[in-house]
């Protein structure tokens, strides 16, 4: 029996988890993701009026609204049989891919970084750039005030940390950098969203603002400058740190996970809300064999023997889905379900999207900051083909960028003075379906309309699908997965765990 | 504060200075006050940010701040002690660090989130303790408490019908004097101003009957709505899409709050004065509302957040009735008979809202 480590709260995440694992002789023998936080918002949905679901349920993650708010309007649009204009499509791109922007900084610069810099290096700064220097002195200064808060405390800095002064320095100066873009992708999104966190202007049929030729130059004044600082910036940065002084983390596969991954695809390209036609991918990868396999929805089953719900919830399809407490239940540690494609425990989120989509033949590639272009599979061959926590950050970055060239050709396909929605009453009765990729992974949506109101509305988000505990068959959860066989040299430093576990995006 | 001031030039310092003021509202005269007021701070103030029953969005919301910029709030001008979302520690090294910002007191308790309290508390945990307990222990030792957000203030949408894990806001946990900054999210001029407003005064600023900044929420979305050349003059929004929601024409019958929500969206704008709902149009869902997000029909039934209020839905009923009579009539115009009318359905100046909280209200049916 080896020692027992619990990581409660694991923090710089959105939600409530906390981590347990099993250690023997330095190494993750077993692990349990605890989900510690029930809201019951497809309790509270039952009985409203359907429309509501979208202004409700965006509320179910402040860093992802514009994706759930996306996953319920398909949701809507499927159930009341309403078609979407190209502009109400295009238009919900634009919003939901700002904040795929948005999400992929904030991940990587403020809540990841952390784990993986010595931040107190910057004080050994010897060079002579001036807003390095100009860095060095914020930091400086808070040391000299006796108050580093919130950089200190933390779990000390290990052999795989970046400590050169120099990277340091210049990682800490696009932290700072990324503080500011990251805002700017919101503002970019307010443009067409009203306001951000949780926008206003998605609706069942499109959305409500209006195409004009004042709007698309605003957002591209935003996008242009966006989408160079992440090529030269934010992708850049990743692959320096992931081909150099990360790599033997690489190497050691910290952070494998299970070899299976789901994709709903996302962004679409002609009809809205049909998954075969999107800019990023849907399918499935099974067993760390790079093939890809069609998206099947009806493939979809979710487990509660270990999550604190009644037995009666087990095994069902969203679409049937049942929430009914017990939290008192023997054996149950988690408030999560745990989803399961084709029976299979499967990673979703930014890796799993672009290994999907590379496995389909359908990358389109990127421009990156020397000018010429590449594919995922062209940047990441050199330094090993295997999923890691470093590859998420790789697959996120990378991602991000695609997805910012992607904005700019959907941006110039607009017309202004062209129809924006179809506003359509709410149905008696109906079935629907709403199934997108929020930042952190694939993100369904289902609902029963019964008498004009909801009957059953359940969510599946993309955290759902990886902080998950054990299924009925024992298997466990795609992060539970990645932690065994990482190295806790030092139990009461454990940070290779929260690598793992934040590398997910959670 | 002195310490981080010094690697600060004077005249940077007066223009932060004079973006507070402006922040507060005040007048230019008060910048020398204020430069005196943050100098003689002896050092940055303490700052303990509870996340509970909630989606973190008025975190993001936060950093979405133009000025300061997040990077001065986060590192120059407030010390961060416990904020899950931003700090570097977690597990026993984030329990201990609250435990010790807790023991030494002289902090501003945030909290962000709604507390469930069904079960006792078994609904939101950390670190093996419920947030129910965890935020009664930061409030006994702190020097002022605020909620951040409509959950942490009211409840907002965990405690929405039928509350099923019992969501309260703080003030409802843990009594005394709680500063509510609403909204879903809250603004971030909205925080900043009044944390700068309690830090440089050393008093909670003048609060509403529902413990929110006057500053801020103190006129309905509706006095100063762009649309109200459209409500007045009966001109309404039928369906999202067509022309006439790009105009100035009321979305009262589309659901729209603006007329019971009191905020300052209309000037103050958002994410650094890009836009916001009303004028990109789309309803105002009355987020900073505590009856957010179950509005209710005059029979006290929850109606549809698309449905228009009994408020609105009563004046347009008869404005339209009148425009009729009047059109029968042939003579006068809607226009001149929008005040008429609005006088006669009582709803043409402020509007009378509920005085009790979502949970005081629950505590009265029972």
């Amino acid at each position: 029996m080896g020692e027992r480590i619990t990581v409660d709260p694991v923090t710089r995440i959105e939600g409530h988890l906390a981590i347990e694992v099993e250690v023997e002789n330095g190494v993750v023998k077993d692990a349990w993701s605890k989900g510690t936080l029930f809201r019951g918002i497809e309790l509270i949905l039952q009985g409203r009026d359907p429309r509501d679901a979208a202004i409700i349920t965006q509320r179910i993650c402040g860093v992802c609204p514009a994706e759930h708010m996306l996953a319920s309007v398909q949701n809507l649009d499927s159930a009341f049989g309403a078609e979407v204009p190209n502009n109400g499509r295009i238009i919900r791109n634009l919003v939901a891919g700002a904040n795929f922007v948005q999400s992929a900084i904030l991940h990587f610069y403020h809540l990841a970084a952390l784990d993986y810099l010595d931040i107190m290096a910057v004080a050994n700064y010897a060079g002579n750039d001036e807003y390095l220097l100009e860095v060095k002195r914020k930091i400086v200064g808070l040391v000299q005030a006796g108050d580093t808060a919130p950089l200190t405390p933390r779990y000390e800095p290990d052999e795989f940390c970046v400590s050169d002064p120099n990277i340091v320095t210049a990682a800490v100066g696009h932290y700072l950098q990324g503080l500011e873009t990251r805002k700017r992708t919101q503002e970019m999104l307010a443009i067409f969203g009203g306001k951000m966190p949780h926008h206003a202007t998605y609706v069942p049929g499109g959305v409500t603002v209006q195409v004009t030729a004042d709007r698309i130059s605003r957002f591209k004044g935003y996008l242009d400058e966006i989408t160079e600082w992440v090529r030269r910036i934010y992708l850049n940065d990743v692959l320096t740190l992931g081909t150099g002084p990360l790599k033997p983390l690489h190497d050691l596969k910290v952070g494998f996970g299970t070899g299976n991954f789901i994709s709903y695809g996302m962004f679409d390209l002609g009809e809205s809300g049909d998954y075969n036609n999107r800019y990023l991918r849907s399918g499935h990868i099974a067993g760390g064999e790079l093939k890809h396999i069609p998206f099947d929805p009806e493939k979809i089953r979710e487990n509660v023997k270990y999550s604190k719900y009644t037995d009666e919830c087990t095994d069902r399809h969203p679409s049937e889905g049942k929430t009914i407490l017990d939290i008192n239940k023997e054996g149950a540690y988690s408030f999560i379900k745990a989803p399961r494609y084709d029976g299979r425990s499967s990673e979703a989120g930014a890796l799993a999207r672009m290994l999907v989509t590379t496995a389909e033949g359908k990358d389109p590639g990127v421009t990156l900051a020397d000018g010429s272009k590449k594919t995922l599979a062209q940047i990441i061959t050199p330094i090993g083909v295997h999923p890691s926590a470093v590859a998420r950050h790789a697959a996120r970055a990378y991602e991000c960028l695609l997805v910012c060239e992607g904005m700019q050709q959907w941006l110039l396909e607009l017309k202004p003075g062209e129809l924006v929605c179809n506003d359509i009453a709410v149905p008696k009765s109906g079935k629907g379906a709403g199934l997108v990729e929020a930042h952190r992974g694939a993100l369904g949506h289902w609902i029963e309309i019964e008498d004009g109101k909801i009957k059953n509305y359940q969510c599946v988000p993309g955290t759902i699908w990886n902080a998950n505990p054990r299924d009925d068959n024992e298997v466990r959860g795609p992060i539970e997965e990645a932690l065994v066989g990482t190295p806790v040299p030092d139990p009461h430093n454990p940070i290779n765990l929260v690598r793992v576990v934040r590398s997910f995006d959670p | 504060m002195r310490e981080i001031l010094k690697g600060i030039s004077r005249r940077d310092f007066i223009k932060h200075s004079a973006s507070m003021a402006a922040l507060l509202g005040l007048s230019e005269l008060y910048v020398p006050q204020i430069a005196a007021a943050l100098e003689n701070a002896a050092k940055k103030p303490a700052v303990l940010w509870l996340n509970g029953s909630g989606c973190t969005g008025c975190t993001v919301s936060l950093i979405n701040s133009e000025h300061p910029t997040p990077a001065e709030i986060v590192l120059g001008i407030l010390s961060i002690r416990y904020m899950e979302t931003v700090m570097a520690a977690s597990g026993h090294v984030a329990e201990k660090q609250f435990e010790d910002t807790v023991h030494e007191g002289g902090y501003v308790f945030v909290m962000e989130g709604a507390i469930p309290t069904a079960e006792n508390g078994a609904y939101c945990m950390i670190g093996g303790k419920s947030v129910m307990e965890i935020a009664k222990e930061a409030a006994a030792n702190s020097v002022y408490n605020v909620a951040v957000g409509s959950c942490a203030c009211y409840g907002g949408i965990p405690a929405g019908d039928p509350n099923p894990t019992g969501c309260k806001g703080l003030k409802d946990v843990v009594g005394g004097t709680v500063v509510n900054i609403p909204g879903c999210p809250a603004h971030p001029d909205w925080m900043v101003g009044t944390i700068t407003h309690i830090l440089l005064f050393g008093e909670v600023p003048e609060l509403d009957e529902h413990g929110r900044p006057k500053m801020f929420f103190g006129k309905v979305i509706h006095e100063n709505c762009q649309r109200r050349t459209g409500y007045e003059l009966g001109h309404w929004v039928k369906n999202f899409g067509e022309e006439e929601t790009e105009m100035d024409y009321c979305m009262g019958g589309k659901g729209c709050r603006g007329p019971v929500t009191h905020a300052d969206c209309p000037s103050r704008l958002w994410n650094s004065g890009t836009n916001y709902c009303i004028a990109a149009s789309a309803p105002c869902a009355g987020c900073v509302e505590p009856d957010f997000p179950d509005f209710k029909d005059a029979d006290g039934k929850i109606i549809s957040l698309y449905a228009p209020i009994p408020e609105v839905a009563k004046y347009k009923e008869a404005l339209e009735a009148e425009v009729e009579h009047k059109e029968g009539m042939g003579a006068g115009t809607a226009a001149a008979l929008g005040a008429v009318v609005g006088a006669a359905a009582g709803v043409a100046g402020g509007y009378a809202i509920s005085g009790k909280t979502k949970s005081e209200e629950k505590e009265g049916e029972k």
